[in-house]
C-alpha cells in the first residue's frame, strides 16, 4: 500500500494528462489505474508462481519416472 | 403496397454503417483467401459480419440461428472450452517436458496482457474489467480471450476477437522485427543444448495434463474450463487407448467448433458497437500487447542469460505466447537467418506450449481477480 501511495501522485499527474477537462473522469481514471496495477503485481507474479510450480512438479515427475535414452 | 414496403426494408433501411460492416466482413474473407490469415476463423466471422449487418437480418433477430448460436455456444463460454478440447489433442508437451525451465518463458511472455490492461485502463475509456478483457488480446490465444471478454466486455467482444485472430495471424510480421530490435546477431546466433535421444516416460505425459488440471484448480478456481477442456483434450492424446476420440478432437470437433465459434463471433461485429472509436482503441491496444509479449519474453532471457553459463538464444523468449505452433515457427526462422546450422525448433516449441498453459493461467488469474 506504501507503494500505492507513493505512486499516486505520478497516476494522477497522467490522468490529468489524459483528461484534463474533466476531474471527475480523472479521479474515476485514477481509481482503474490503480486496479489495474494491483491486477497486473499480483496477476503476473501469480502466473510466475503457478509455472514455477510446475517447473518443479515436471522435475519431481521426472524423477519418479525417468526418460528413456534411444540407442539409435 | 404492403408486400412492396416489406420487399423494400432492406434497401430502405441500409445506411452507411451497414455497408462500410459489409465492406470490413468482405476484407477477412479476402484476407482469409488471398492472404490465407487464419482463414478457417476468419472467413466464417467475415460472412458472419456481413449477415449480422443486412437491416432487418432474420439471422439476428430473437430466434435467428446466430442469435441461437450465440446463446448456445457463447453466452455460456461453450465454443472456447470445446476448441480447447481440440487443441488440447493437438499439443505434445513433450518438448516442454524435456526442458520444463521453458515454462519461465511461457510466464514472461505474458508481460502484453497486464501491459496492455494498463494501457486500456489509462486510456480512461473503460472500466478495469473491460480493461483487462482487452488485455487477454495479448494471451495472444483467441479461446481465453472469447471466455474473458465475454465475462467483462460482452460489448467489445467483436473488437476483442477481431483483434486476437488477426494479430494471430499477423504473428509473422509482428515479431521478427521486435525479436531483432532487443537482440544481437551474437545472440541470436546461440544454439540450444538438444538431446533428440531422450524420450519422457509416457506415465509422465499422462500424469502431467492431470496434475496441471488439479493445481491450476486449486489455485484458481476459474481456471477449471479452461485448463481442463485442454488438458482433458490432451489426455485423451496421450492415455493410447482413445486414439479415434483423440483424431476426432482434433479435426471435425476442432474444425466444427471453429466453423460456428467464426460465424457466431462475426455475428457479434454489428455496426452500432463496432464502429467507434473505441474499436480503433483495442485494435491498437492489441497490437502493443503482442509486442510487450515478444519484448517480455526476450528481456526475460536476457536477464536469464546474465546468469547462465551455457546462455539460451533469446529468440526462444518470444515463443512464450499461445501462438502455437506459429511462433515457433517464426522463431526457427529468425535463428537460421543468421546461421542455417541453428536448429531451436524443439526448445522454441516447449515454449510456445508452455505459453498456452500461461496465457490460460493469466486469463484465470484475471478472472479471479476481478469478478
Amino acid at each position: 500500500m506504501y507503494l500505492f501511495s507513493q505512486l499516486l501522485p505520478l497516476i494522477s499527474l497522467s490522468t490529468s494528462v489524459l483528461n484534463p477537462l474533466n476531474e471527475q473522469n480523472a479521479l474515476l481514471t485514477n481509481h482503474v489505474i490503480l486496479d489495474a496495477l494491483i491486477v497486473m503485481g499480483v496477476g503476473f507474479g501469480s502466473v510466475f508462481l503457478v509455472l514455477t510450480l510446475f517447473y518443479f512438479l515436471v522435475l519431481l515427475l521426472r524423477k519418479l519416472f525417468p526418460e528413456t535414452h534411444r540407442e539409435d | 403496397m404492403g408486400i412492396l414496403q416489406q420487399l423494400g426494408q432492406g434497401i430502405l433501411g441500409l445506411n452507411w454503417q451497414n455497408i462500410l460492416m459489409m465492406l470490413i466482413g468482405i476484407t477477412l474473407i479476402v484476407l482469409a483467401i488471398v492472404k490465407e490469415y487464419e482463414p478457417m476463423l476468419l472467413l466464417p466471422m467475415g460472412f458472419g459480419a456481413i449477415m449480422a449487418n443486412i437491416p432487418f437480418s432474420a439471422a439476428v433477430t430473437e430466434g435467428g440461428f446466430l442469435n441461437v448460436l450465440y446463446n448456445a455456444g457463447i453466452v455460456n463460454e461453450l465454443f472456447p472450452i470445446l476448441i480447447f478440447i481440440g487443441v488440447g489433442a493437438m499439443i505434445d508437451f513433450g518438448p516442454l517436458l524435456k526442458q520444463p525451465v521453458m515454462l519461465f518463458f511461457g510466464a514472461a511472455a505474458q508481460f502484453g496482457i497486464f501491459a496492455a490492461l494498463m494501457l486500456a485502463a489509462a486510456s480512461g475509456q473503460f472500466n478495469i474489467r473491460e480493461a483487462a478483457a482487452i488485455g487477454i488480446i495479448g494471451a495472444a490465444d483467441g479461446p481465453t480471450s472469447i471466455y474473458v471478454g465475454n465475462l467483462f466486455a460482452p460489448t467489445y467482444m467483436g473488437a476483442i476477437t477481431v483483434a486476437a485472430y488477426s494479430y494471430m495471424a499477423l504473428v509473422p510480421i509482428i515479431q521478427p522485427p521486435v525479436i531483432r530490435l532487443l537482440t544481437s546477431r551474437k545472440e541470436r546466433m546461440i544454439h540450444m543444448d538438444q538431446d533428440f535421444n531422450v524420450q519422457i516416460s509416457k506415465t509422465v505425459k499422462i500424469i502431467f495434463p492431470i496434475m496441471v488440471t488439479i493445481v491450476s484448480g486449486i489455485i484458481a478456481p476459474m481456471s477449471v474450463p479452461l485448463i481442463g477442456g485442454l488438458m482433458f483434450g490432451n489426455l485423451v492424446r496421450e492415455c493410447g487407448v482413445l486414439e479415434s476420440l483423440s483424431q476426432t478432437a482434433q479435426h471435425e470437433l476442432s474444425n466444427l467448433v471453429t466453423l460456428l465459434l467464426g460465424i457466431t463471433i462475426g455475428s457479434t461485429m454489428m455496426a452500432q458497437s463496432f464502429l467507434t472509436l473505441k474499436t480503433l482503441l483495442i485494435l491498437g491496444i492489441g497490437l502493443i500487447a503482442f509486442v510487450f509479449d515478444t519484448a517480455g519474453g526476450v528481456i526475460f532471457a536476457k536477464i536469464v542469460n546474465l546468469f547462465l553459463k551455457k546462455k539460451i538464444n533469446p529468440i526462444i523468449g518470444a515463443c512464450g505466447i499461445s501462438a502455437f505452433p506459429m511462433s515457433a515457427r517464426i522463431a526457427q526462422k529468425v535463428a537460421q537467418k543468421e546461421d542455417p546450422t541453428n536448429f531451436i525448433l524443439m526448445p522454441a516449441i516447449g515454449a510456445n506450449v508452455s505459453g498456452q498453459i500461461g496465457s490460460i493461467i493469466a486469463g484465470a488469474v484475471v478472472l479471479a481477480l476481478l469478478s
